[in-house]
């Protein structure tokens, strides 16, 4: 058996409702190759932990859940996230292949710091790419995530030219207050995505505190602690400086 | 007769014009709406107004217990003037009593009771009252503990058979109102004449006690045309538009709670019925959509009032006063025509004219080809109100047929044609914990336990560890010896309530010839299941106590638990109802009836938990069990989906009485916009209904810091209403234990 039929999974949230359309399934891979001071997931970083599955394994226990994906089937299907499910390529891909064949719809959601040549073997079964820019600032970036965003921004690209103006790349952008929130921020981030022409909306997402406890117990500290959480009035303010964008803007406005 | 024919003549024809056959009428009247809810009439200011009247008596009621009692006069069809809320603004009429939430006294179930119920609000039954039910006249009571033997006593006091109806109305039982406007009470008290003056029968013991009952039907229909005469209508004739449609309705189930304060006393399903009339008269210029929606409005106010003494005990186990006026919706027919009218938005409308409330209990009628402007409007109530179940309509009719109804909670029933005998249900896992303890009871609370419930049973000590097997074996062997004392104790109780306390106003408006189940239940599911996983999986090793019983278990290793969509522990879960049904049919029943089985608590999930010792999953002793057929909080890690198709997969053929889950939503775990939410919701529905074959859910949407609030702020939070198992209650009156389980338990949240 080849190594890449087993697959680290932290877990599986049967109730997904905030990561793609409908409901969905999300499996959170083990893994990620950024270290992102706000991470909310921080216990999906480490390359292994969680539970192994084999594809028959992880493809059978998210089709139980297939009778909730509607009548069709396409509002909703299982998303891939982690961590980033990038980080483990080849059981990603034999995953998704394998779903994508039986007319699961297939959102991913990933930061992109990855490779094109993974970039390119997953692209026929993602129905939906919610790519994550985390800011446009490298300096930012760097103290963030741990590393530049030009090699994120050039995948994003790339990507954005395979899709060939097929709407299928959702941009999220998690709205930190003071720090993704300011002009300097947002300037290049409405340049970057208006000149993106594959772009099926554009995302933003409140920083929450919810993920702060995972710290705690992994680390005893929390690296963003004077960071307030962001409120619907933080993410209108941000909608409101990207009212140009060509694209739908997703507030979670209700 | 003029009239009559007038009426008849409006409607499309059928069997129902010769013979007593609503069901007959429906099909061949009810027009289906797929359109959305664009159409409803807003409260009109009348309404508001009586409406604020009612609130402000509830308010006061909430303050003292309850309003008022009228301890000299117990409570018959007859036995109260005709009372009003505020005459002149009310359109339709009749209260049980004279004055609004004044409670009677029904002392045919049990004086003591009665006694007991007055004195614990602070008034005193009258001594020629209690002398003529203590000397003169059986009670259902009484009549039950002359009988019990000293076995069935035990069980009793043990709290493993529990909250059985021996000293209150059993309930449960559904007439079919609808009877009393389609054909007036003259033409269904003649078929009931016609059935007494056939000869031709023998004369048995089951034909001399259906006799006597179709008497007592025939006095409970005079007794209702004579009542409804007292509020000025004559209903012994058909009624002839809309607005009497509805208080004719009303009245037959007045009487119903008039004569019988049985636990759940249940209206049926009228949308699609009185739909006919409301649709006629709309054609015809006689309503406009406003009145239509008034006269509803003012219908389920007076549903909202009504009220049965209870005493604090019941209360313990039945929190919040409910009165389980369940009231089915939608559906559709076996040939999969949508029974959704516009009368079932009219309906469900109720909660934004009058505002969330537990009662009606609503119940919708889940069904895959239903219009999905039905299913949206369904779900914006159930995330705006918290009031709503939902049960599964193409399952239930394969059973019931297309023309059934919900009693209680979970309990489908064919209307008129199907009655039950409630049995309330056994504490599984105390059974369990006899199995394990060798027929002793186990240690729980203050008790060392010890005591011997099933004598000549051997000790299951062998080793350090408990073996599946054995445990299993012991296990089974003992639900049989449940099944047969069960089958025993529900077969006295019935016995005793036909004969002592007999539902004649409700079974006056049933087929002359019922079919008849007998409703059995259990409590402690998910515990049972995890206890038998823990020690299949993992390694349990118990804890000894000087009696000789189990008093603490130690595991090591882990273990799969209930409500991860797990089949290693999901199928030990199958198995335990399935033994558990199949011996239950083993033994003769009363009338034979049919045995069903329900997975149902009602809130009693917490006083079962505290008389229940420790038990082999990890559940320490005392605490509370999951309510009805729920995993046991915090053991369902894997998100709401996993949870609903664990639940989904306990078979309904071995539960015909119902499979009660309860879930609780955080708005945003939903979806981040109000549509998206929508659609998940109806999503998550079709999913396990139509897509997993489950049977019911209640559905909770709301944030706990708003629970919390409430519990610190009660007057701010006079109608928040929430879904326990199978019924819905205002927050405020649960017992601070009871909201506390509430808030502990799983709430839905994804991040």
């Amino acid at each position: 058996m080849k190594i890449f039929n087993r697959g680290y999974i932290h877990s599986v949230e049967t109730l997904g409702t905030l990561d793609g359309p409908g409901l969905r399934t999300v499996v959170f891979f083990q893994g990620c190759p950024l270290r992102c001071k706000f991470c909310h997931n921080v216990d999906c970083v480490a390359p292994r932990g969680g539970s192994e599955y084999t594809v028959d394994e992880l493809c059978k226990r998210v089709l139980k859940n297939k009778e909730y994906w509607g009548v069709s089937g396409k509002d909703g299907g299982v998303t891939v996230s982690g961590g980033d499910p990038t980080y483990q390529p080849e059981f990603l891909l034999a995953f998704i292949r394998r779903l994508h064949n039986q007319n699961v719809h297939i959102v991913i959601d990933t930061s992109l710091m990855t490779s094109t040549k993974v970039i390119e073997s997953i692209l026929p079964y993602v129905d939906l790419w919610m790519v994550s820019v985390k800011h446009m600032e490298v300096k930012k970036h760097e103290y963030l995530t741990g590393f530049s965003n030009k090699h994120i921004l050039a995948n994003i690209r790339h990507l954005d030219t395979l899709l060939d103006r097929k709407p299928k790349l959702r941009i999220r952008y998690l709205v930190i207050p003071g720090i993704t929130d300011t002009l300097s921020a947002l300037q290049p981030f409405s340049v970057f995505v208006s000149k993106l022409k594959s772009i099926e909306s554009v995302e933003l997402l409140p920083y929450g505190t919810y993920g702060v406890h995972k710290w705690i117990e992994m680390y005893g500290t929390y690296p963003l602690s004077k960071v307030n959480a962001a409120t619907q009035n933080h993410v209108n303010a941000v909608a409101k400086e990207l009212a140009n964008v060509p694209f739908q803007l997703r507030t979670g406005n209700t | 007769m003029h009239k009559h024919k007038l009426v008849n003549a409006d409607f499309v024809r059928g069997s129902w014009t010769d013979t007593i056959d609503v069901h007959n009428f429906i099909t061949r009247n009810t027009v289906s709406y797929s359109g959305d809810e664009q159409f409803l009439s807003s409260a009109t200011q009348r309404t508001k107004k009586l409406w604020e009247k009612v609130l402000l008596l509830m308010r006061e009621e909430q303050k003292k217990g309850i309003l008022d009692l009228d301890v000299e006069t117990p409570s018959t069809i007859l036995s109260h003037l005709p009372g009003y809320i505020d005459k002149k603004n009310e359109i339709i009429v009749g209260l049980q009593t004279d004055k609004p939430l004044k409670r009677a006294i029904k002392p045919k179930g049990g004086i003591q009771l009665v006694q007991k119920a007055a004195e614990a609000y602070g008034y005193h039954i009258p001594q020629h009252i209690i002398d003529t039910y203590t000397n003169e006249c059986t009670t259902h009571n009484d009549a039950v503990f002359s009988a019990y033997t000293p076995l069935q006593k035990l069980l009793r006091s043990k709290h493993i058979i529990t909250g059985l109806p021996d000293n209150y109305g059993r309930g449960r039982i559904i007439g079919d109102y609808r009877r009393v406007p389609l054909y007036g009470t003259k033409k269904l008290i003649e078929e009931r004449l016609r059935y007494l003056e056939n000869d031709s029968t023998t004369l048995d013991d089951d034909t001399i006690q259906l006799r006597r009952e179709v008497f007592l039907q025939i006095q409970a229909f005079r007794g209702l045309t004579t009542m409804a005469n007292s509020y000025g209508y004559d209903i012994s004739v058909p009624a002839m538009d809309s607005k009497e449609a509805v208080q004719w309705l009303y009245f037959a189930y007045l009487a119903a709670v008039k004569e019988q304060d049985g636990a759940a006393m249940s209206l049926g399903r009228i949308d699609a019925f009185l739909d006919c009339y409301f649709e006629r008269d709309l054609r015809g210029g006689l309503y406009s959509e406003q009145e239509i929606q008034e006269i509803l409005d003012d219908f389920v106010i007076k549903l909202r009032l009504v009220r049965h003494l209870r005493h604090p005990e019941y209360d313990a186990l039945f929190a919040g006063d409910p009165t389980w006026v369940t009231l089915a919706l939608g559906g559709s027919t076996i040939k999969n025509k949508s029974l959704v009218t516009k009368t079932s938005f009219r309906l469900l409308h109720t909660l934004t004219t009058l505002g969330p409330a537990p009662e009606p209990n609503l119940t919708v009628l889940w069904s895959k080809g239903l219009p999905s402007a039905w299913k949206k409007y369904c779900a914006k109530q159930s995330i705006n109100t918290s009031s709503i179940q939902y049960e599964n309509d193409d399952l239930m009719r394969e059973y019931f047929d297309d023309d059934y109804a919900i009693a209680c909670c979970v309990s489908g029933m064919s209307i008129g044609k199907d009655m039950q005998y409630f049995g309330a249900r056994a504490n599984l896992a105390k059974v369990f914990l006899l199995a394990i303890n060798g027929g002793k009871e186990e240690p729980h609370g203050n008790n060392d336990g010890g005591d011997t419930i099933v004598p000549g049973m051997k000790s299951i000590k062998s080793g350090m560890y408990l073996h599946y097997e054995d445990v299993w074996k012991q296990f089974t062997q003992l639900l049989d010896w449940l099944a047969k004392n069960y089958v025993d104790t529900m077969n006295i109780i019935h016995y005793m309530h036909d004969r002592y306390n007999y539902e004649s106003a409700q079974m006056a408006l049933h087929d002359v010839q019922v079919r008849r189940f007998m409703a059995f239940g259990l409590a402690g599911l998910s515990v049972v299941a995890d206890s038998l996983s823990a020690i299949k999986y993992a390694r349990v090793k118990p804890v000894w106590n000087r009696r000789g019983v189990a008093e603490h278990f130690i595991r090591t290793g882990t273990y799969p638990t209930f409500g991860n969509d797990d089949d290693r522990v999901d199928s030990i879960a199958i198995a335990v109802i399935h033994e558990f049904m199949r011996a239950l049919r083993r033994y003769s029943t009363y009338r034979r009836s049919i045995p069903t089985l329900s997975i149902l608590t009602i809130t009693s999930n917490v006083v079962y938990g505290s008389m229940t010792g420790e038990t082999p999953d990890g559940r320490s002793s005392g605490a509370p069990f999951a309510p009805g057929a729920n995993p046991l909080h915090g053991r369902d890690t894997c998100g709401a989906i996993s949870a609903l198709n664990s639940v989904a997969k306990l078979p309904y053929k071995d539960c015909l009485d119902g499979i009660s889950n309860t879930m609780s939503f955080v708005p945003h775990s939903l979806g981040r916009t109000v549509p998206e939410r929508l659609n998940n919701l109806v999503q998550l529905f079709d999913g396990y209904f139509v897509g997993k074959h489950g049977h019911h859910l209640n559905v909770n949407v709301m944030q706990k810091e708003t629970l919390r609030e409430a519990q610190k702020h009660p007057e701010q939070y006079p109608q928040l209403t929430i879904r326990v198992s199978g019924y819905a209650v205002l927050f405020n009156r649960l017992s601070s234990e009871q909201q506390e389980e509430v808030i502990a338990r799983t709430f839905h949240e994804n991040l």
